[in-house]
This record gives C-alpha cells, structure tokens and sequence, in this order.
C-alpha cells in the first residue's frame, strides 16, 4: 500500500512537472516571439502572425508595409517639427512672435505689439512647469495699470472680467484679485512684466494664455523632435528619405542621407525620383500635384491623411522621397528586428509542437494510469481520502482562483525584464495540473466507493428544495400544500419582477439580463411542473379507471411520476393488489368449497354403493311377506335418490366453483330436440304428457353438447316430475333479432319449455334457479332442488341466458343464446 | 369355469359384487388392495380383474399399470369417480372398462360377462369376410341379417338393423338425422327427423348394457350419431 502511494506521488510529481514545461513552451510560443518597435509616438507590439505560412517573405508581409507606412508617418511629422523647431538644422533656436504662433491659423487681428520669445525659452518653461502669482490691487492700482482699458472699470464691470475675483476689506476699500503668470522667462527684448505688453486686462490675458499654449506645444514639439533625431537621423534607419518643403529659392530639404554619392539639396526632383527608384520599395509623393509611384503596398490615402495634418506647420507643399536599404545593414532599426523576429520562427513552432504533443501524449498515458489506480485498494478494495469528503465544487472553485491567479502571471511576466520570464509560468502550469488531477482522482475514487455523500454542494441545494418542496406538497396540511407553493410562485415573480425594473431604471444591464432570464427559468420550470401535475393526475386517473374495470393487474407505472405523487401510485396499485387478493382468496374458498363437497361426495358412494347393491339382494330374495317388501322398495327408491342427489351435488359444486369445462361445439338446435325428445318419449308417455313442437329453426349455437344434454335432461325430469297429468307440454324454437330492427336478420335463439304444474308454484320464478330451492316448499317430492340451478349454471356457461317464468300453475323457461354465423 | 378377480378395499361391497357374479356362474378371488391383487394374480389364474381405484397400499391405478406390464387380462375399473376425466384417464392407463361408483349390479354383471366373453372367445373368431363386421363386443353378420352383442343374439327390426349397419359400415363417423333418413328411407326428410331418434333409442336399448351410457351407438348431441370407432 505505502508503495502505491509512493508510486502515485512519483508519477503526480512527473506529471506535475511535465504540464509546468508544457506551459513554459507555451508562453515561450505565444509570448516570446512578440516584439516591440519604436516609433515617434512611442512603442509598438507586434506577433508574429506567419508561424504556419511555408511562403512566408518578409518583404511582401503586411507586416512590413505596416512598418514602412508607420516610419513615413513619423517622418512627416518629424520633418514638419524640425521645420518649426529647427529650420536649419544647426541646433540653434530661434525666436517666435507668441501671438504670431497661436493664431496663424486664424484671420484674428492681434492688437497690441509683437510678444517675442526665443524658442529654447518657450521649451524650458513649458518643461519646467507654470508659476502662478496672486496679485492683489486697488480699484485705482487694477485701473492704472491697465491704462487705456476699453473698460470703465467698476463694482459692477468687475465681475465681469474673467479670472478677476474682487472683495471688500475691512476699511471698506474694494480689492481685485488676479491669478497671474510668473515670468519665469522674458521676451527677446528682456520684458518680464507682461502687463506692460498689454494694453488692458483682456489683452494681457490673451498673452498670457497664448504663452501656455505655445511653451506647452514646443515642449512637446521638442521632445519629438529629440525621438525623430534618435530615431530617423543618428539611429541606424534602414529607411532612407528626402522630404523637401517648398520651391526653388525657398525650398528647404530635409534627409537622412548623409554623405551619399549626391547633394540632397541641389538634386533636382526629377534627379531625386530617378535616383530612388533604383531602390528597393521606392516612394515618390508629391502630395500637392496628387502624384505618387512606388513598388511598395504603402497607401497613398493614408500618408495623405498625415500630410494634411502638419499642413500648418510645413506652411508650404512638401515632395517626398524614400527606400529600404534591403540588406538590413542597420542592425538595430525596425526592419531588421521585425526580420530577425518572423524569420527564425518556423524551428521554434515545429519544435514546441513537437515537444508539447509529446509532453501531453506522455502526460495522458500517465493521467490514465493514475486514474486506474486511483483509489484502488487492492482486488476490488477501494479506498476513500479525507479530502474526498470536500464537495467537488470546492475543487472547481480551486480551478477558478486559478484561473485569476494565472492573470496576475501574466502580468508579472509583461512587466519583468528578464530573459528567462516564462520560468514563472512553471508554478501556473504545476497549480493547474494538481488541481485538475486532484479533482478527477478524488470523482474517481468517489464513483469506486460509491460514495456521494458530498458530491456536490449545488446538488446539494437542489436535492434540499426539491424534498422540501416535496414535504410542502404533500403536507397533509391542505393550506401549506396548496397556498406555500402558489405564494412562493407569486412572491417570486414579483421579486423578479421589481429587480427588472430597478436595475433597467438604475441601468445595471448584467443584473437585467440575469433576472429577466431567471423569470424566464422560473416560469418554464414551474410551467414544466404544473404540465407534469396535470399528466400524472391523468396517469393516476387511467390507472384508477382500469383498477376498476377489473384490470386488477395493471401497475401505474411511478417511474413517470413526480415525487409527490409515487405515494398516490402506491396507494392505487395497492387497491388493485387488495381487491386481487380477494378475489382470489374467494375463489380459492369456493374451489376448497366443492373440493370438500366433491370429496365427501365420493366417500358417500361407497357406502352408498353397498346400501344399493345389498338392497337389491334383499329384493332378489323374493320377500312377498308384508310390510317388509314394502321397506325394502322404499329402501330402493331412496338409495337411488340418494345416488342423484350426490351426482346433482357434485355437478352444482363444480359449477359454483367454475371449474367446469366447457368443449363449444357447432350445434343444431332441432337435431338436439329430436334427439332428447327422442330419449324421453317413454317418460313423458308415462306421465301422461303430450308434447307439442313449436316453431322450425336451422340455426346453430356454440355450446357443448355434452352440456345441453344434461340441461334438456334436467328440465325435461322436471317436467315429467312436476306436470299435471293429462297436460301438454310446449316447446317452442324461435329465432329474433336483439336489437329489435325490423327485417334484421335473427342473431339470438329463443327456446322455451311450457308445461303445467300438478301442485301450485309458490316461490317466484328466478328463486327457482337459487341453490336448493324448489317450486314447492314442501319439499315433499323428489327431486335433490339442484336441477334448474344446474339449469341455469350450464346455460351460462355456455353464454346463454336462462330465465324461469311461474305464471299461476304455468310453468316456463326460457333460454336464450347467440346464433352462430356460420 | 371363469375366474374374477375382484379388489375393493370395501368389503361389503366385494362380498356383495361375488354373490352376483356367483349366481352368474363365475368364481371370485378376492383381494382387498392393490398389492394383495398382484399378489393373487401370481398365484391363481383369473380371467378378468375388476379393481377399486381409491384404495389402500396400493390404488386401482398403479395395480392397473402392474397387471398391465405383464398381461394382457381385462381389467374393469370401480371408481366413485365420475368425471370424464378420470374415466378417460382409467382406460388411458389401460384398463378395458370403467364402471361408476354406485353402480347397478346388473349393469356390472352385464360388463364382466361382455368383457369375459371378448376375452375368451374372440381370439379364435377371425372370419372377416366382408360380410361380418365386427366392433368391439358387437357383431353384425349382413348374410343372415343378424346382430350379436357379445355373442348373444339380438333381435332388430329391419330400419333398426339398416341404420346400425350403415352406421357400423361409416364407424367413427357422425351422421345427422336427416342424412341418416335419407339414407335408409332413401326420400327427403319431411318432419320424420324425430323418427330416426326414436329408432336409435330402440337399438340403444337393445345393443348396450347401458343406453344412457351407451357403448357402441353414441349420441353426439346436437349434431348426430355414430358408432364408435376405436373398439
């Protein structure tokens, strides 16, 4: 056991480690490879995007174009600084009229004299930040110094003055208090107080703002000015261009061509154009005459865009000229980091692939591994870790800090310097793989133990409010299960409800998606429900309903039904099991029932068969001597009534107990009369009876013969028994139709057998047919009172039905059955 | 002088079924179980076995089984049994009759006799020819017309002695009254149905020992007649 978990801790470490190698190539992949290029406006980061291009040409990348228009760009901009800030390129500065500076833009006619500063002032104040003062005047002080204001100044002007506050001391004098600009530096002609350039306050504050505006855009004109120097001129530029502003005498030309074969400034434009042309990636633009060549994918549009916008600042057309040096003799400059940078990255992609897919192939096998084993015992013995008792959704949990965490990563690699960052991303990449590893072992070793007790926390909380729901639902209490529910639907929408309107009033878009699709969850989960109730009542309906047609069998299935309702399921197949039960118990007393009458039937018989058999040999004996020979007639007579009483009682048991067999037969109504007729002529000619046949009929019935001969056979004894004498006895065949449609054809057979009863009928006629009962309740006469109970049992066997009629002395049965179609 | 066998665990009712067979001129050996039956039949020469089902030891059917393994005797069954498929299965098991429980013991008489006759006289008479039909215990001779029940002469009259040999000649078959008619008469039933029933009872009275539990001509009720078959 202990070198299992030794094993398992071995192989978790490799894995560990693999996946944290894994991330380094990674991050190696997608990170290392960006660079970064400088341009006037600051640095710029690019990714190789070519990893998989086979073709891949640095020259005919966008890459490249990009980078080229990006440096014209720069140029445009640089050159028209330098026209400002260094016209003649000899790092002396000029001075510049302020007012001239901010408005030259403008048709504003500028009052006052000329403020005049030298530029490398302008540029150091506007470095160095603004000084401001408070000045406090007198009404007579503020109107003297700024003599000759176009303003009678008063309380009441005052105000309206910009950036002047006055006030009222406590001698009652009115003070005017100003923000004014500290001369830091002074004009060219060494005037420090501005006041005195200005001829009133609105004009002493234009100078003043004006002098912000232009320090502030010179500082910032010079800065870029130093960057373009750096970058464009003593920097090593793989990019060589000529920009020449203006026309002949005036014209000025800016290069970073040196010491070429050519004076940039004396060749003429069309000299220029011929000889950039001979380079690589040459571009001739002259954007005032629209006219542009070159072999590069540079787009005129957008340089046109960038003239356009330092138009001011060139204050004169510019004509442009550039090409790439193509060898990249220029180590350090942008072409060539971008070249070193996408060339040297087809090995670096094959070759982390390669690695990659190995690691993980590696990884997976061992991960598998690592899964079949995991809490695995010995031969089906499994074991559980006490962190296993931790809800998986705390491991999830785990992996989403993570997932936090790994940004903190790769922000700290963005800004470290060194050469080997990515060595951070090992932590990252090992805290990934314990967690993920940790997780899936520990669901693992729950499923072998079978073991989810603590599975999941949101399971949890599912499984929580579906058994109190469940609990509430089925509350005996009728209010708590009907009213909980609906008021908790209820309060819930309408909580729902408000939450949308606050947070669409409060404009809180996240919390108005999330509750308009909670309502929309809520509605659908409790109309799923609501839809589910309504099928199960039908299901429990259709189970109660096939119960009670004597479907006792059938079982509602509860698998389908909700939880609140497998009780109700329950409670109804148990009724279908109970009634089942009852049933059978009832046939199994009836089956005991003619069993035991059977059984002792059969033991009578023997007995019996001695009573008859020496009663006869007593007869033979020939005793004449009376009243013995008397006895033993009357001995005769009742042991063979005796003998059909236990048949008669044999054949009503086994009918009451229905295991009668019934073997249906085609049979022909009249061949059947003939032939009983025929076997009781000699008794009904005894009985002094005549017989009258009434009706024809060629129908057949489905009955077993065997059956409808003891049937005729018991009411023809009857008949014979219980006429009058000297009577006629009918029976009559007649066909008719049940349904009673006129020239239907006849689907039932009618037979009845009349005849006139020598002693009053007393009980009602369907009495009769009850079990040991007889016409007359003397029971005088012989006769065991089972016949027209058998009567009628056989008849019903055989799907007939068997109806007895005691009118007055008339005595009549009728039975009915079903003609066969044949 | 034939022999019996007669076994009922009921002794009364052996002594009483030897008074009738004595009287008949039949010598009884009695036994009183099954096993006692076997027993006897080792020793004594009997001609015919009439055994009770229920009984001690050894019951009437597994006696049957025994006696049937090594011979060929009638055997009569006595049950109180009367259902149709006890009696079906007594003769399955290979006894030649089946007499209910109580029975009329001039019935039972009558029954030894038929099946002693058919026993010990009908291994001699094989003259089939053609004009002799035989069925069991009944014999029918169409040269002179006559009819023997067990060797015992019957008297028919002659629509009596044509339906029982049309009848014995389509043995196992059943025929309606009105085609039995028209057989015999020859001309289409018009209400003469009742006629033939009538003569059937007649010939049932005469040829079975029994004619409500007739042997030979059986009722099919509802549907017609026919002499059984398989005898």
């Amino acid at each position: 056991m202990k070198k299992k978990i030794a094993l398992r801790v071995l192989i978790s470490l490799i894995m560990h480690l693999l996946i944290g190698a894994a991330f380094v190539i990674m991050a190696n992949l997608l990170l290392r490879n960006e660079f970064k290029i400088e341009y006037l406006e600051g640095e710029e980061s690019y990714i190789p995007q070519n990893a998989f291009n086979e073709d891949y040409v640095f020259e005919d990348s966008e890459l490249y174009t990009q980078i080229y228009t990006h440096q014209i760009q720069d140029i445009i901009s640089y050159c028209a600084i330098k026209n400002i800030i260094d016209k003649n390129e000899n790092h002396t500065f000029d001075s510049v009229n302020i007012l001239d500076f901010v408005y030259s833009d403008s048709n504003t006619t500028i009052s006052g004299s000329p403020v005049v500063f030298y530029i490398d002032d302008l540029i150091k104040w506007g470095r160095g930040g603004f000084e401001y003062e408070i000045k406090e005047y007198t009404v007579e002080e503020f109107m003297s110094c700024f003599k000759g204001s176009p303003y009678s100044f008063d309380d009441i002007t005052i105000s309206c003055y910009e950036n002047v506050n006055y006030s009222v001391n406590d001698d009652g004098q009115t003070i005017v208090t100003c923000r004014m600009l500290k001369p830091t530096y002074s004009t060219v002609d060494g005037v420090s107080d501005l006041t005195t350039l200005a001829s009133d306050w609105i004009a002493y504050y234009n100078i003043q703002d004006s002098i912000i505006y232009a320090a502030e855009k010179y500082s910032k004109y010079y800065d870029l000015y130093r960057t373009g120097i750096w970058l464009y001129e003593f920097s090593n530029t793989n990019l060589k261009y000529i920009l020449r502003i203006g026309e002949g005498q005036d014209q000025i030309t800016y290069s970073n061509i040196k010491n070429g074969l050519f004076d940039t400034a004396k060749a003429t434009d069309e000299e220029l154009t011929e000889i950039f042309s001979d380079y690589k990636d040459f571009i001739a633009y002259f954007p005032d005459k629209l006219e542009y060549s070159t072999f590069s994918d540079v787009n005129e549009s957008e340089l046109y865009i960038y003239v356009r916008s330092y138009a001011d600042e060139f204050g004169m057309p510019i004509k442009f000229w550039s090409y790439i040096e193509g060898d990249y003799t220029k180590p350090d400059d942008a072409f060539s980091i971008a070249y070193e940078a996408t060339s040297g990255r087809k090995g670096i992609v094959y070759s982390s692939i390669l690695a990659g897919s190995a690691i993980i192939l590696i990884y997976g096998l061992a991960f598998v591994f690592m899964c079949f084993t995991a809490g695995v015992k010995g031969n089906k013995e499994y074991y559980l870790l006490p962190s296993d008792k931790l809800f998986v959704d705390i491991y999830a949990l785990l992996f989403l800090v993570l997932v936090f965490v790994s940004r903190y990563f790769f922000k700290l690699n963005a800004d470290s310097g060194l050469e080997n960052r990515y060595v951070i991303f090992i932590p990252l990449g090992i805290f990934t793989s314990m967690a993920f590893t940790t997780f899936a072992y520990s669901v693992i070793r729950r499923i072998r133990n079978k073991y989810y007790d603590h599975f999941s926390f949101f399971h949890m909380l599912v499984k929580v409010y579906c058994n109190l729901r469940d609990s509430i639902e089925n509350s005996s209490n009728p209010y708590v299960s009907a009213l909980v529910p609906f008021h908790f639907y209820f309060i819930l929408n309408f909580a729902l409800f408000v939450l949308i309107v606050v947070s669409s009033n409060t404009d809180r878009r996240v919390l108005l998606v999330i509750s308009v699709l909670l309502l929309i969850i809520v509605n659908i989960l409790f109309a799923v429900r609501e839809v589910k109730k309504a099928s199960d009542r039908n299901s429990l309906r259709d189970g109660i309903r096939r119960i009670g047609s004597g479907e006792l069998e059938y079982k509602i299935n509860k698998d389908k039904l909700l939880n609140i309702n497998t009780d109700t399921a329950d409670e109804i197949n148990n009724i279908g099991e109970g009634i089942k039960n009852a049933v059978n118990t009832s046939m199994k007393d009836e089956k005991m029932k003619s069993d035991l009458i059977t059984n002792v039937s059969h033991d009578l018989k023997t007995p019996l068969t001695s009573i008859i058999n020496y009663v006869n040999l007593l007869k033979d004996e020939n005793i004449t001597q009376q009243p013995a020979a008397g006895y033993i007639n009357t001995l005769e007579d009742k042991s063979i009534r005796l003998k059909q009483l236990l048949v008669d009682l044999i054949d009503a048991s086994r009918l009451s107990s229905g295991t009668t067999e019934v073997d249906f037969q085609e049979i022909r109504i009249t061949e059947l009369f003939n032939q009983i007729i025929a076997e009781f002529a000699d008794k009904l000619d005894m009985a002094g009876l005549d017989v009258i046949f009434d009706g024809e009929s060629k129908a057949y019935i489905s009955a077993d013969g065997r059956h409808m001969w003891r049937l005729m056979d018991n009411l023809l004894e009857n008949v014979c028994k219980y006429s009058l004498k000297g009577t006629r006895v009918y029976f009559s065949v007649r066909e008719f139709n049940s349904v009673g449609e006129a020239g239907a054809a006849p689907d039932k057979i009618l037979i009845s057998i009349k005849n006139v009863s020598a002693t009053p009928n007393t009980v009602q006629g369907n009495e009769l047919t009850e079990r040991f009962i007889r016409g007359d309740s003397s029971r005088s006469s012989e006769g065991s009172g089972l016949g027209l109970y058998i009567a009628k049992s056989l008849t019903e066997l055989q799907n007939g039905t068997f109806e007895v009629i005691a009118d007055g002395d008339l005595f009549k049965v009728d039975i009915v059955f079903d003609i066969l179609k044949r | 002088m034939d022999r019996v066998l007669v076994c009922d665990d009921d002794k009364e009712i052996v002594d009483a079924i030897e008074i009738y067979l004595r009287r008949e001129d039949i010598d009884v050996v009695k036994a009183y179980n099954g096993k006692q039956a076997l027993d006897l039949l080792e020793k004594e020469e009997v001609q015919l076995v009439l055994l009770d089902i229920m009984m001690p030891e050894m019951d009437g059917i597994e006696a049957t089984k025994a006696i049937r393994e090594k011979s060929k005797i009638p055997i009569i069954l006595l049950s109180a049994k009367s259902e149709e498929k006890d009696k079906i299965q007594g003769l399955d098991i290979g006894a030649d009759d089946y007499i209910t429980k109580p029975f009329n013991a001039g019935e039972l008489v009558a029954r030894v006799k038929s099946n002693l006759r058919r026993y010990t006289s009908l291994g001699g008479q094989k003259d089939e020819s053609g004009s002799i039909i035989k069925i069991g215990g009944l014999t029918i001779n169409d040269e002179n017309k006559q009819v023997f029940v067990d060797d015992v002469f019957v008297r028919l009259t002659p629509i009596e002695y044509n339906i029982l040999l049309f009848l014995s000649k389509n043995k196992g078959n059943v025929f309606s009254s009105p085609q039995i008619y028209e057989h015999i008469w020859n001309e289409k039933p018009i209400d003469a149905e009742n006629t033939v029933a009538v003569h059937i009872r007649h010939i049932r009275e005469k040829i079975e020992i029994n004619p409500r539990e007739p042997q030979y001509l059986k009722v099919v009720w509802g549907v017609g007649y026919k002499i059984e078959g398989d005898l």
